[in-house]
Parts: C-alpha cells; structure tokens; sequence
C-alpha cells in the first residue's frame, strides 16, 4: 500500500507515477512489484498500416513513364523531338517534387523545399533554352527567387524556431504582401518599361494589417484562449 | 414452417436525437458500465449469454439507421459479437459501426464491460441490461437460480411496450420553459493529440462520505457536486485571477425522470439540474457551496420545472414544419444549434448512478460495477460516479494532457479526512 506524497491519496499496486501529479512511487518498504495485474489493457498507441515508401516510388515511376514514352513515341513519328521535351522535362520536375515529399520531408522541411525550387528552376531554364523568350533572368528567376526566400523562411519560423502559429501566421501575411510588391515591381519594370509599383499597395496594406492585428492577439494570452475555444475544430 | 420475425424498428427518443447530429472528433456519446466478477470471464459463456438476452432488449441490441427525416434505431439480426477489451476506454463509434451495432460488448480479465452509443440509452437503463446479462452470465455459467428482481429482467418474456417507450412525450408537460442561460467557467489544458483516453478513478469508502453527507444534511450527489465545484474554483482562481473575466462555475447533473414518473422505459429518460455559484462575487468556501447547492437542486428539482424543460425540448420535434425538414439539414442546424447553446452551459457532467442494487445471490460472484462517461462535447472532463458493496467509485476521463481537474477533486476529497485510492488505465 503506497500513498502520493504529494496528493495524500493511496495508489493502487500497480501504479508506478501518481496519475494525478505523477510524482514516482518510490516506497523502500515495497519495491515495485511487476506481478501484480492493472485491471486495465496494456497500452498501445493506435497505428495505421503505411504502405512502404519504395513501393510508392516504384509505382509512381510507372504511372509517370508511361506517358513518357506516348509522348516519344508520337514526337518521333516525325523523326524530330520537338514538343516533347516540355511534356518530359515538367513530368520529370513533378515527379522530383513528389520524391522529396516522400524522401526527403522526413528528414528536413527546409531541404525538402531548395529541392523542390531548384527542381522548378531547371525546368524553367530549360523552357528559356528551348524557347528563347529571354525572361528568365529578369523576370521568372527573380520572382521564383522572392517566392522561395519567403516560404523558407516561413517555414523556418515554424519548424526550426517553433514560433506559435499565430506568429506564424502574421509574419507568413507580411512576406505575401512584401511578395505581391515584387511581383508588381518586376512586371511592371520587364513588361512596362517602368520602375514603379501600383496596385500591389492593397494588398501590402491589408496583408500588413491583418499580420498586425494577428500579432496583437498572440500576445494577449485570455483573449487567444477565448478564440481557441470558440472556433476550434 | 419457418417464421421469419420482422426486426423491430424506433425512432430515437427526445434526448437521443442531438447525439447523432452533434458527434464530433472529441465527443464520443459513448459511455461505459462494467461489472467485475470474482472470475475471469469466459467468452464463450459470454456470448452465449448475449445471445439470449438479446431479443429481450430490442431497443439496446440495435444499429442506428437513418431515414429521409430522422434517425432510427433497428433490431440487429445478429448477436452483437463478444470482443475482448482494447487498451482504449469508449473509443468513438464511427458511423460505419453505429450502423452495424450500436452496442459493444467487451470482456478483459474478471470484467463484462458494455459501451453503449448515448442514443440508445441513459445510465439507468444500461445498467438493467448490464445487470440482466450479468445474471444471465452467472446463470449459464455457475447453475445458479437469479430471481427477476432489483433490475434484473425475466428473459423468457417479450419486451413491454413501456419499456420501449419515449416517455419525454408521454409525460411532457404543456408550458415551455426558457431556455436562456449564460456560458459558465470551464478549464482548459492541451489537447490530446491521441485518441487514448486516460481514466482516473478513485475508490472511496461510502461511510467516509455518508458521514460527511451527514455533517452538512445533505445527499452524496449534492456533496460530491460541490466538492467539484470547490475544486473547479481552485483551478479558475489559478488560472483567471482578474474577478471581472470570472464565469459562473455550474455542475450539470443529470437526474433519473423515472423517480419522477412511473416510466419503466429502458431508454433515455433524464434532464438534468444545473447548480451553480457566481465566482465573481468572491471566493466561495466549502460550506457556502454545499448550502447553497442543497438548496438550488431542491429548488429546481420539481415535477413541474421538469414537466416544462420537456416540453421546450419536444416542442420542435413535434413541430410539422420542422419534421419534414431533410435529415442531413437537420443534421447541420442542430449540430449549429448545439455547439452555440449546448454545454458550454456547465462546467462539468456529473453523472451519479447511484447504488447498485442486486438480488441477493449474485453478490457473492461479484466484485465491483465501473461507470464510464466520455467529457461531453466542449467539456475537459467527464466524470461519473457509481457505487456497490459499500465502495463508491467516481470515474474521470478526459480529453486534455493535464489532470488537473482530477487532482483538484481528489486532493480536496483527502484534505476533508477522507481515504481515497486512485486506479488507472495508465500505470
Ligand atoms: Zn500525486
């Protein structure tokens, strides 16, 4: 018969941490006495079944060869690859994205991303190189560069430094109205000759806004318990 | 010539109805009542008893089904299946289960538990089903003779139409009582992030608390009621330490209608009183509490206060312009419905079962009865309390990481001299 130290009420025998405030038993008189039986199921976590992620890769590298070879087939059939190489170089992309979901998110969120960006930046070059549209330095890298930037570094924010995901959140709405800027910027310098920006500052002031107000409510503990438990899900 | 007998069909009954439409991740509806023999249990036996009793209660043995306007319940064809008992207490029923049986009956060591889906039935009546398949369990399996007394159902008769009657309908009075009422103080912690559900329970000895009880004049409900009120104002005075952001801590009781009417229906049949104490006047001490507790359950606690809460709760089920409405609407308003007005109105359920009484001979092959009721809806806890051979036991579950709650009820129960044990599911 042992009691709690700390709550005074007596523990059945096979309790090994107070339930209430788990404080260890530690009775010198009776040392833990693994024969005894709990009235309840040992306990195990709920599992689900995953099918393995090699079997994944194996039959997405199927799905994804097959139209591969369709498009060779048919791009052949006038004994030059033309349009081809854009249909293979995206499914190629696409698949590269969903492996480093599979492999590498695991591992770390932030490498799973530089993956992915690089992954897209490829495809982009190769789409400059075939087409020779001549935006890729000035426009689409640029921008793919700004939208990166940003989600690295939300992603930063609430996976390495585990800010509270109103914080989050906030900082996440400031990035998106600073990008919808870039992206303004950068249209209106490449396709319009003009360095200036216009209608972007809507969506920078709301954004900005919203992020304030966001952080206003993480800072007051009462009122963020009282919307958590209005609206949570 | 083989007759073929059609499975009897219900509709839900007034209380049941919300539990379907209002089931959410952390609201189960489930709840749990077991009984420990002095023997480990034999499943076969087990079954067997199920078997048998089965067709003597039409409205337990059933899945839920549902039609163009409402829910109903329907007879299963086949006997519920014994399975042994999991490591998770009153595990949400998904819908896919509820279809096929909306009863689990589950054995583990010395123990028959039965969870039932709240729709079916409250406390009173399942514990006549548990009582009678425990009887019949002891029959099959010791020889012995239990005569159909104290909740225990005669088997070889068919089901009496009132005990499958709805008798809020019955016994509803004319004048809708109001329904407003403020939102009162409920504790919070972390959240779950499994669907585990830790369980505390403390056994106590009934004369401990009867002598309390005694002290102040007053019914163990209403004693264990304000020592939970005592202990749920510990925790707010720690954690909402401004007076003006306070609530009123209120304690939901529900309350047996058939010591109101002569129902002898097995399905849901109680409403509830909710006393309470406005902490924004100031710290309450413990006598203030339990006097002014006594007082508000007598106060409400009518056949006419109760007449008028049924008949508000009937009126929009037999309103015609509402009965046609589609299930899956009806689903979605009332689950709306629900989660603005429905139990951020109290702080806690305590659910009181009362004292299980038993024909004389089968005590010797029983141990203890459990009761286990999952926290409803928006509620951090749900608590329950039932008692058999002089031991009272009062169930915690919750759906939050912290216990709080059960060691400010507990320790408060120790620091008034009284002895009490703590089991649970975790070691
Ligand atoms: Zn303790």
């Amino acid at each position: 018969m042992s009691y709690c130290v700390n709550c005074g009420v007596e523990l059945a025998e096979y309790i090994k941490k107070c339930p209430l405030c788990s404080t260890e038993v530690i009775n010198p008189n009776q040392p833990y006495d693994f024969a005894n039986t709990p009235p309840y199921p040992e306990y195990e976590p709920i599992t689900k079944q995953r099918v393995s992620i090699k079997t994944m890769l194996g039959i997405l590298a199927v799905i994804f060869a097959v139209p591969i070879a369709v498009c060779l087939v048919a791009d052949l059939s006038d004994s030059m690859l033309t349009w081809s190489g854009y249909i293979i170089s995206s499914l190629f992309t696409i698949y590269t994205i969903i492996v480093s979901a599979l492999v590498i998110h695991r591992r770390s969120v932030l490498l799973e991303q530089i993956f992915d960006y690089g992954a897209i930046s490829l495809l982009l070059i190769y789409i400059e190189y075939q087409s020779k549209g001549g935006w890729l330095l000035s426009f689409a890298l640029p921008l793919l560069g700004g939208i990166a930037l940003s989600t690295l570094f939300v992603t930063f924010l609430a996976k390495v430094l585990n800010k509270r995901i109103l914080t989050v959140i906030s900082f996440a709405s400031f990035v998106l109205g600073a990008l919808c800027v870039l992206c303004d910027f950068l249209i209106k310098f490449n396709f319009y000759n003009s360095i200036s920006i216009g209608w972007s500052l809507y969506p920078l002031i709301s954004l900005t806004a919203i992020g304030t107000v966001l952080i206003v409510i993480d800072s007051n503990s009462y009122l963020k318990r009282r919307l958590a438990k209005k609206f949570f899900i | 010539m083989k007759i073929v007998r059609r499975q009897r069909w219900l509709k839900l009954d007034n209380a049941a109805k919300i539990f379907p439409a209002a089931r959410t991740r952390s609201w189960t509806n489930v709840f749990r009542l077991s009984v420990t023999l002095t023997e480990e249990i034999d499943p076969e036996i087990l079954q067997k008893s199920v078997q048998d009793i089965k067709k003597r209660f039409p409205s337990i043995c059933v899945r839920l089904s549902n039609g163009m306007f409402w829910y109903y319940i329907e007879e299963t064809k086949d006997t519920p299946t014994v399975q042994p008992e999991g490591p998770h207490a009153c595990m949400k029923m998904e819908f896919s289960e509820i279809k096929k049986c909306s009863v689990r009956i589950l054995y583990y060591k010395n123990r028959i538990s039965v969870e039932f889906f709240h729709s079916l039935t409250d406390g009173n009546g399942a514990l006549v089903f548990i009582k009678t398949l425990a009887a019949t369990y002891l029959e099959n399996r010791y020889g012995i003779d239990v005569p159909h007394s104290d909740g225990v159902l005669d088997i070889s008769v068919r089901a009496k139409g009132e005990e499958l009657e709805d008798s809020f309908l019955k016994y509803a009075g004319k004048i809708p009582a109001s329904r407003r009422d403020t939102d009162a103080y409920m504790h919070w912690g972390t959240p779950l992030d499994e669907r585990f559900t830790p369980l505390v329970t403390g056994v106590l000895d009934i004369s401990d608390i009867k002598k309390e009880c005694s002290k102040y004049g007053v019914s163990v409900t209403t004693y264990l009621a304000s020592v939970m009120a005592y202990a749920i104002q510990s925790i707010q005075e720690a954690e909402v330490p401004k007076r003006k952001h306070k609530k009123p801590i209120k304690i939901f009781l529900p309350v047996n209608l058939r010591n109101f009417y002569p129902s002898s229906t097995l399905r849901n049949f109680i409403l509830f009183v909710i006393p309470a104490i406005e902490t924004k006047y100031g710290h309450f001490e413990f006598d203030e509490i339990v006097k002014s507790f006594h007082h508000q359950i007598a106060f409400k606690l009518t056949e006419k206060n109760m007449s008028s809460i049924m008949a508000t709760n009937v009126k929009d089920e037999l309103n015609p312009a509402l009965r046609v409405v589609p299930l899956f609407i009806k689903n979605i308003v009332m689950k709306a419905v629900y989660n603005l007005t429905g139990e951020r109105k109290s702080s806690i359920t305590i659910s009181n079962l009362g004292n299980v009484k038993l024909p004389e001979i089968m005590d010797e092959y029983i141990e203890r009865f459990d009761f286990i009721l999952t926290p409803q809806c928006t509620q951090p806890n749900g608590c329950s309390i039932i008692s058999y051979k002089g031991k009272l036991y009062i169930s915690f579950v919750r759906k939050i990481k912290e216990p709080k709650l059960e060691q400010a009820f507990f320790t408060t129960l120790v620091k008034m001299g009284i002895h009490v044990k703590i089991e649970s599911n975790r070691r």
